[in-house]
């Protein structure tokens, strides 16, 4: 739970402009000790420019942002980024080339050399980066150069910190690991983090907290569940896995009903009022598929991809994405089935 | 022409071209001259030291001109920032020579400020009873010389900062660096390698200037070649001391190579960059510092010759002028079409061959670049002479009249001496236009029976026609301008427009040859115009 006593960075409506464009609409965001906050959203949807404000690189129009209860940012007032005490790691990691991995994580070390090498040590070890000290930055992979920027960002203690898409340049297989690690490492530190990506698997994996955003502002914000199980935008429902949009009607008894399925096992949210024409976004994984020689669809195509397989199922005049737990026995195209609704909470918008 | 024959041809040329500087060499073995031995015992060292000096003062002057601008315009934001990024260029089309004379008549005794500030001051008009600082010495040349060189380290500087990108500086002030801090260990340490290149080039440059001190009456290594030469007539005691001047290269080189050698690998940052948006009197003092810069290095200089110009016009209309344009023309149109051929027979052959060796023609010939001209002039001489005496006597012997110095004493002489300069410019342009020609081509007419010569004559040559005709523009320029070499090699009563309006510097009347400067300072602006627009696509 956030609670104001515990609050360590909030933005209080702030507003940005990037060359004469606003970037930044209002926002609003409070992040607590110890936590990690994921910024996510599409591209130009201010995630970066957030940051940005946050570490002091770009001046505020309206608004506030406060750590620990100190202003740091407002339309009047500008700490200087370097007595901020934020860290900031950039999607380029943005390692001094001319300087060894050593020399990197000792920069903003204000102590003596010794001190500050003894310090650089460990937070390399903690890294797994311990080898690595006295070389330069271009020998490293895009991991191993995550892992030093870690390092160096932590070595000021910063009281926040804040990472620009910082897995997007590391390769595939490496990232799920990395992230856990880094993730382990910040919550040994209690150092509050906000990190930005547009991709939601990192998002999940890294975040305590996410907080969806769209053209400057915070849409939605909450733990990864609420986000893709509620979603309180179609481009977020959308965002968080793609699915079916079908048109429906709300029945008397708070379900749904549509045209080829019937009334559907979906019940409908009863803190919001609808009107009646809606509709409701289905991912591929709530629907079903049992082979039925005189069933009312048909399959007509499909994709394999390991853990599970996609079908394309035409019923009547709409066409249905339904995934099922791969197993080697697949239905062929052109076969009949039934297409079967899983009980869940509705996802419902208003037709546009 | 097969390949190898292709090969033959282009090291056969490649060796004519560095022919000069091996003599140089083979000199430095040779045995002491009277001369040189009495030069090193009296004045020798005094130049020495004025080089010495000389060079390091035009190294501090330039960095202190460049690369604060190169920082202002690569990272902050501020009034006029668009313009100041290629004005800050335009001094490089100006001669030294003509700034210095420029100065020198503001700054004089009877020049117009002192002329003010007796008037506004009630100063005594006799001579030395109130101090004014000179500048007809090695600091007053210095100050000259890096108004119109510091440009060359501007660019270079310029580039590398805008390579660095904004996150580098970001992360430093996020880790508690104040903005000064991080220019001093991020910013400047990453620049090193490209501020040390950019010196290189000014300090080869300031050791061959032969113009600002010979007007000064400041007496460096190249006066005394000159002396020697021309004076004395002892072309050995000339070469050593141009040997003593390529040791000079050859130790600014060696700084710069072991300063590559620590260089590690650099990557480039993206991103905005302009991260300094300037306010205030920061602002105002970044404009103005641009604005003094290029208004010292070139409105001013330019406004002057202009003025000259119109107040000469009326009584002195110089018909030699004509000539002397028509002579300059033709010998630089010659040398230029020399090198752009030369240009494209290494690069073609290097592109056909197979060989890593193919490149080496092209490389050798560009080498004499770094060459100061006071030394390649002398060079040139060496083997040239050595060439007429043996057939002179040979001719005498057979019982024919002596052919006399069919070489050195004609304008040969100085288009080789072009050739072997500006080998590098034509050398540079037409290899980067070869690399833009797909290699898949050469394949697809070899692949339909197509020799060599219609491979070049009916593809690369249609291809890079506008590369060619811009090596030979740019070999053109060079050759117009170019001084100490001219000075040395023209034949008598033969002019260039170079040394033409040199001769009016020296002779103190400028104001008579205003028109011929303004025409070197006007083909002059070309290569700055293309240096800018290519520096502009590039960032």
């Amino acid at each position: 739970m956030t609670t104001d006593s515990n609050i360590a960075l909030q933005l209080d409506h702030i507003s940005v402009s990037y060359q004469q464009k606003p970037v930044l609409d209002m926002l609003s965001l409070r992040i607590a000790d110890n936590e990690i906050m994921c910024l996510l959203g599409q591209s130009g949807s201010g995630k970066t420019t957030a940051l940005k404000a946050i570490a002091g690189l770009l001046p505020l129009l309206h608004g506030e942002i406060r750590l620990n209860g100190e202003v740091l940012s407002s339309a009047k007032h500008c700490v200087m980024p370097e007595q901020r005490g934020i860290s900031i790691i950039f999607q380029d990691f943005a390692l001094f080339p001319h300087m060894t991995v050593l020399e990197n994580v000792c920069f903003g070390i204000k102590a003596s050399a010794q001190v500050a090498n003894e310090k650089a040590k460990a937070l390399l070890a903690l890294v797994k980066m311990s080898d690595y000290g006295p070389v330069y930055p271009s020998e490293l992979s895009g991991g191993q150069q995550q892992r030093v920027a870690i390092a160096r960002a932590l070595a000021t203690d910063p009281k926040v910190l804040l990472l620009d898409e910082p897995f997007s340049n590391v390769d595939h297989h490496l990232k799920e690991q990395l992230m856990l690690d880094i993730r382990k490492v910040l919550k040994q530190h209690h150092t509050p983090a906000i990190f930005v990506t547009h991709s939601k698997e990192e998002a999940f994996t890294f975040a305590d907290k996410l907080a969806f955003m769209e053209s400057g502002k915070v849409i939605q914000e909450g733990i990864a569940e609420s986000l893709y199980f509620q979603p309180s935008s179609a481009s977020l429902a959308e965002s968080m896995g793609e699915g079916n949009w079908l048109k429906v009607e709300v029945t008397e008894d708070g379900l749904t009903k549509c045209p080829y399925l019937g009334t559907l096992p979906t019940s409908v949210p009863n803190d919001q009022q609808y009107s009646s024409t809606l509709r409701q976004f289905i991912r591929p994984n709530q629907l079903v598929l049992e082979a039925n020689p005189t069933g009312n669809a048909e399959v007509i195509e499909q994709t394999f991809n390991g853990e599970s397989r996609y079908y394309f199922v035409r019923l009547g005049k709409i066409e249905l994405r339904v995934s099922t737990v791969s197993n080697n026995v697949s239905l062929p195209n052109g076969s009949l089935v039934d297409v079967t609704v899983l009980s869940h909470r509705a996802i419902l918008f208003e037709r546009t | 022409m097969n390949n190898k024959k292709w090969l033959i041809l282009a090291w056969a040329t490649s060796f004519c071209l560095i022919l000069p500087a091996l003599f140089l060499l083979a000199q430095s073995f040779a045995p002491d001259t009277e001369l040189f031995d009495h030069l090193w015992e009296t004045v020798l060292p005094d130049y020495i030291v004025n080089t010495l000096q000389l060079v390091s003062l035009v190294l501090i002057f330039s960095a202190l001109f460049a690369i604060p601008v190169a920082w202002l315009v690569a990272m902050c934001d501020f009034p006029g920032k668009r313009y100041f990024q290629w004005l800050l260029m335009l001094p490089l089309a100006m001669p030294a020579y003509v700034v210095a004379y420029v100065y020198t008549d503001l700054f004089d005794f009877a020049g117009p400020i002192q002329r003010v500030l007796r008037a506004l001051f009630q100063w005594d008009v006799a001579v030395g009873q109130h101090w004014f600082f000179e500048i007809r010495n090695v600091p007053g040349a210095a100050v000259m010389l890096a108004l119109v060189l510091y440009p060359y380290l501007y660019l270079i500087a310029r580039t590398a900062f805008l390579e660095q990108g904004a996150h580098l500086l970001q992360v430093s002030r996020s880790l508690g660096q104040s903005p000064w801090q991080s220019f001093k260990r991020v910013a400047v340490p990453l620049c090193r390698p490209a501020i040390v290149v950019g010196l290189v080039f000014i300090g080869a440059e300031a050791l061959g200037d032969f113009a600002t001190v010979h007007y000064f009456a400041v007496n460096t290594l190249t006066t005394a070649v000159y002396d020697s030469w021309l004076g004395h007539g002892s072309l050995s005691a000339a070469a050593k001391i141009s040997i003593l001047m390529l040791i000079g290269v050859m130790a600014i080189l060696a700084v710069e190579r072991w300063q590559r050698g620590r260089q590690r690998y650099y990557h480039k940052y993206t991103g905005q960059t302009a991260l300094f948006h300037l306010s205030g009197w920061q602002a105002k003092g970044a404009s103005a510092y641009c604005a003094l810069l290029v208004f010292a290095g070139f409105i001013l200089p330019a406004l002057i010759l202009l003025s000259y110009t119109l107040k000469s016009m009326s009584f002195n209309t110089d018909s030699q002028l004509g000539v002397v344009l028509l002579q300059t023309a033709w010998l630089a149109i010659l040398a230029a079409v020399i090198t752009t051929a030369l240009a494209i027979i290494f690069s073609f052959t290097n592109r056909i061959s197979r060989q890593a060796s193919a490149a080496l023609p092209s490389k050798l010939s560009s080498m004499s670049y770094m060459m100061p001209s006071t030394v390649l002039a002398i060079a040139v001489l060496i083997p040239m002479t050595l060439f007429e005496i043996t057939l002179n006597d040979l001719w005498v012997w057979l019982g024919f009249d002596a052919p006399g110095l069919f070489l050195s004493g004609t304008v040969f002489a100085l288009v080789f001496a072009f050739v072997v300069r500006f080998q590098a410019v034509a050398n540079g342009t037409i290899e980067s236009s070869f690399l833009a020609v797909s290699p898949s081509l050469d394949m697809a007419a070899k692949s339909m029976g197509k020799s060599n010569q219609q491979l070049l004559f009916s593809i690369h040559i249609p291809l890079i026609r506008k590369s060619i005709s811009t090596a030979v523009l740019l070999v053109f320029i060079e050759c117009m301008k170019e001084l100490p070499a001219a000075l040395l090699l023209r034949p008598f009563n033969f002019d260039t427009l170079a040394t033409y309006v040199y001769q009016y510097v020296s002779d103190e009347q400028l104001e008579q040859a205003a028109f011929a400067a303004i025409l070197i300072v006007l083909a002059g602006l070309y290569p700055v115009i293309r240096l800018t627009q290519t520096g502009e696509r590039t960032t």
